[in-house]
């Protein structure tokens, strides 16, 4: 199985009051081990919807999901923790780091919920992998924007995922700083992992060798990309 | 267990971080816990000092007299010789002896002293109180009809104040003397029941109480084998006493057990009632907490978001939240019953000591016990909801709040 991904006719609808809104209608999608797919599209197309539901963190209205060899879409919510905590790793717009907490105690959190007794040593090895190994002990307010993202993503790939997900990780960055963070995730999928990127941002988009587009909660084109910038 | 004492660190990272506000939140539990803590502790050693009282005092014996109201008074008047009449008929009685109390006033020194005269059987009686030095009764002492004396240690205070032992020595009552035979010791109680410390006290054996001028008595010592048994020879002694005087005549028994029976029940329910009172404080700083904590879980609303992300569950997080709230009042309820204890001990040797003489502090386990269990209580009733609402939020809308 070196699918990481395996989507079938998956929808998404959510019911506000007495309208349904369908925000996802039917998405067939697979992403092979190794791959790096930025997923566009504009504001309102499901981007998000897809994205939470890749994420594990929402459950799909019909239609089944294979995550790592596993069906996940008819998971409870205790299981659904179990599978966030083993195999995905979540990098975020807003970097969403522990405020109080220093580094390393954030990049270790994952390992803290799954009882891992070299929590600390890991933490460490993962900072040093993102370049922030002389920052462990640092708080987020003591850091600057790309090294929080740094953090987050040290955090992101600390529980050895099956897949790391980012959502708009440049979005708060500026231009130099984001090209540092797109170097990160290119030495990331170059170690082999498999990365799945959301974004708006075309130059961002083409940082990966897939761009998968959405529109109104469909699936509108899914292309390698031939001129990436790395 | 690794992963609790994590929570633990945790938690107290959490409260110490918001100091002033952990502190405030607390301030209810405090005072709950304190006025509980200071309720039981000040009611146990108030129960414990009474009985204190009582302890010269021997729970074997019953005291049966007549009763205060009744239609014919002349009648039911216990005489002299009704102790030896009704002893046959009170089975499990080792003793019944007639007892009286003569008050009276005497000068020594010329000064006016209230000197009162007890009469007592043979071997430990009634009076239990320890001697300092000397013998008690014997039953020679009591059927030769000899004029001995048991001195009170402030009888031996007035009569003999050069000091040094006074067995042996004379002391003149009414006209005859009486050998000293023993002195007391000081009271526990420094005389709080049963007259006066100033008294001087001088007992003598009850086989006196004619030689005395008295035909009749204040009442009969009846004395159980079996302390237990107390209250049944009480019982039987006021049968035997009506089979002489008749159903008219009506007698009361009165023995320290059921007095210590009553004086527990009185504590018990005194403590209760305002134990109640000072456990609606307790209620009130529950609410404080929970309060707090549900502020707490939706300030931290995007926090609760990012751990459930990352793959915290359900359980985790309101393990987290719960551990805060414990945490919260463990620490809140021990401020309290160091307050409580320390108030309790401030009523204890300022009022109490004051009134019954003597300290005698409460028992410290089970305070100690109830402090810390009505914390954790507290903590896990109120803690709870906020707790599990935690647990249930969803983390995409979570992720969403600012």
């Amino acid at each position: 199985m070196s699918e990481v991904i395996r989507i079938k006719g998956m929808t998404r609808t959510y019911t506000i009051g007495d309208i349904e809104v369908l925000a996802l209608r039917g998405i067939d999608l697979k992403v092979e081990r190794g791959e790096y797919v930025a997923v566009m599209g504009p504001s309102g197309s499901g981007k998000s919807t897809l994205m939470n539901l890749i994420g594990c963190l929402d459950k799909p209205t019909s239609g089944t999901y294979e995550l790592d060899g596993v069906d996940v879409s008819a998971l409870d919510d205790t299981a659904l923790a179990a599978v966030r905590l083993q195999k995905l790793g979540f990098i975020f717009q807003g970097f969403n780091l522990l405020a109080r907490t220093s580094a390393v105690r954030n990049v270790a959190l994952p390992l803290f919920y799954a009882g891992d007794p070299n929590r600390e040593k890991k933490a460490i090895a993962a900072l040093e992998e993102v370049g922030l190994g002389d920052r462990i002990s640092h708080r987020p307010n003591e850091l600057s924007g790309g090294q929080q993202q740094r953090v987050a993503i040290a955090r992101a790939l600390v529980n050895d995922p099956a897949l790391i997900l980012a959502d708009e990780p440049t979005g708060n960055l500026d231009s130099t700083t984001a090209e540092g963070i797109m170097a990160v995730f290119e030495r990331l999928n170059g170690g082999g992992r498999t990365v799945i990127m959301v974004t708006h941002d075309e130059n961002v988009a083409h940082h990966a060798k897939r761009i998968v587009r959405l529109l109104d909660g469909v699936v509108v084109s899914d292309d390698s990309v031939t001129n990436r910038t790395v | 267990m690794n992963k609790f004492r994590e929570f633990l660190i945790e938690a107290l990272a959490v409260l110490w971080s918001n100091r002033l506000r952990s502190l405030l939140t607390m301030l209810g539990l405090i005072i709950g816990v304190g006025s509980v803590i200071t309720t039981l502790a000040v009611g146990d050693s108030m129960n414990r000092s009474v009985k204190n009282l009582l302890s010269p005092f021997s729970q074997a014996a019953s005291f049966v007299s007549p009763k205060e109201d009744q239609p014919d008074p002349q009648n039911a008047a216990i005489r002299y010789e009704d102790a030896q009449r009704i002893a046959p008929r009170v089975a499990d009685a080792s003793a019944v002896y007639p007892v009286v109390e003569i008050v009276t006033t005497t000068e020594v020194r010329h000064t006016e002293k209230t000197l009162v005269v007890d009469t007592d059987g043979a071997g430990v009686g009634f009076d239990q109180t320890p001697l300092a030095e000397g013998r008690r009764f014997t039953v020679d002492d009591v059927t030769a009809h000899r004029h001995v004396a048991i001195l009170s240690d402030q009888a031996r205070l007035e009569l003999f104040p050069d000091g040094g032992p006074v067995s042996g020595r004379s002391v003149r009552l009414a006209g005859i003397y009486y050998t000293v035979v023993a002195v007391q010791q000081k009271p526990l109680n420094g005389g709080a029941l049963g007259g006066s410390s100033d008294d001087i006290t001088v007992t003598v054996p009850y086989s006196l109480i004619p030689e005395l001028g008295y035909t009749y008595v204040d009442g009969l010592a009846v004395v159980a084998r079996d302390q237990d048994k107390v209250a049944q020879v009480g019982d039987e002694a006021i049968a035997a006493l009506q089979k002489i005087h008749g159903t008219r005549a009506q007698y009361d028994a009165q023995d320290l057990k059921s007095v210590n029976d009553i004086i527990n029940k009185t504590f018990t329910v005194l403590t209760l009632v305002v134990g109640f009172v000072a456990g609606i404080s307790l209620l009130v700083g529950g609410v404080g907490i929970m309060n707090i904590m549900l502020v707490s879980v939706s300030e931290r609303t995007r926090e609760i978001g990012i751990r459930k992300a990352i793959g915290a569950s359900r359980r985790d997080i309101a393990v987290q939240f719960l551990t805060e709230a414990l945490m919260l009042c463990c620490i809140g309820g021990l401020i309290g019953l160091i307050f409580g204890v320390g108030v309790a001990e401030i009523v204890i040797h300022a009022a109490i000591a004051k009134v019954v003489g003597t300290v005698v502090s409460f028992a410290w386990f089970p305070i100690v016990t109830i402090a810390i269990a009505f914390s954790a209580g507290v903590g896990l009733i109120f803690g709870i909801y906020p707790a599990i609402r935690a647990s249930y939020l969803n983390p995409i809308d979570c992720l969403r709040y600012e």
